[in-house]
């Protein structure tokens, strides 16, 4: 895994020398998209001579949507705490569908 | 939300060939390592765009110090959250479950990462555990909102709210959020591939 760590770094120097050309970092987004597509295409391709995996495909969606509410579950209590004790003070808010209300005076 | 679908029809269309072709027996062996090359070549590209990215920069020079607390939050409550559940997974040990969710929503990397490293099954729950994460997201965005904020739905994006599921946070949590979900985001997706294989080298 070391391998793949610098290998991104290489990466990362080089497109922080070449930045200034800017139609190579165009052309990397749509490359970059591609290149995952291939590699889900090979993963699906292993997943799919895995008899274990395929029998289990079920308990396999199950497990992921426990992990995935539990993640989501612990961020949103996190953020909620962030929010009340650093962000509320300077809270604008600034939704369209709330309407009037919310200018301040001094601004208006 | 497209880009997902797309992918998970890429993942689909893999697993039908593997299927059926394993019951041929007309897979190649040298797939595998193929694979792992082609990671190289995806992990040099994501590399050269975030080193090239003078955009990011920007937003880091922009905002002051607090916005870390942030991902700090999308960090600690993910990996947490998962941890109180992680003796309920079966077939998964802590570290699996950590990686996992320590994929933050960037399913790709994360998948992929946690399959080079703990096989296919881990990297199968990790692909789908973090398409859930987005699409929850874009779907679920109003009562994150109502339950924990404005920073709910940014939290709730983790890696993705700097691209996919910006709009709808922009457009539920408000503009100002913009620029610390696009923060969140960029933070994030850098830290995936040096977290992932960190939680699994224990």
């Amino acid at each position: 895994m070391l391998t793949v760590i610098l290998i991104m770094t290489a990466g990362m120097i080089a497109g922080y020398l070449l930045r200034k050309y800017k139609k190579l970092s165009k052309g990397l987004d749509k490359t970059v998209s591609y290149v995952i597509y291939l590699l889900l295409f090979l993963l699906g391709i292993t997943v799919g001579q895995n008899e274990t995996i395929i029998r289990n495909f079920h308990l396999i969606g199950l497990k992921a949507f426990l992990i995935t509410c539990a993640s989501v579950a612990g961020s949103l209590v996190l953020a909620a705490l962030v929010f009340h004790f650093f962000f509320r003070h300077d809270h604008v808010d600034d939704t369209a569908d709330k309407g009037a209300g919310v200018l301040q005076g001094e601004d208006a | 939300m497209k880009n997902s679908l797309i992918i998970l029809a890429f993942f689909a269309a893999g697993v039908l060939i593997g299927a059926l072709g394993d019951a041929g027996g007309w897979i190649p062996e040298a797939l595998g390592s193929l694979s792992t090359y082609v990671l190289y070549v995806l992990m040099c590209l994501v590399g050269f765009g975030i080193g090239g990215d003078t955009d990011s920069l920007k937003v880091l020079k922009e905002t002051n110090l607090k916005i870390v607390l942030v991902p700090l939050a999308v960090v600690a409550g993910s990996l947490g959250g998962a941890a109180l559940i992680a003796a309920f997974i079966r077939g998964l040990d802590l570290q699996e479950v950590l990686a996992i969710s320590g994929g933050f929503g960037y399913y790709s990397l994360s998948s992929l990462f946690i399959t080079e490293l703990r096989g296919e099954l881990p990297g199968t729950i990790a692909l789908l555990a973090n398409i859930m994460r987005e699409i929850m997201t874009l779907l679920m965005t109003p009562l994150f909102l109502k339950w924990a904020g404005p920073l709910g739905p940014v939290a709730s994006g983790g890696a993705t709210s700097m691209d996919t599921t910006l709009p709808i946070i922009s457009l539920y949590s408000g503009k100002q959020y913009a620029v610390i979900a696009l923060f969140n985001g960029i933070v994030l997706t850098v830290l995936v591939p040096f977290l992932v294989p960190f939680i699994l080298s224990f």
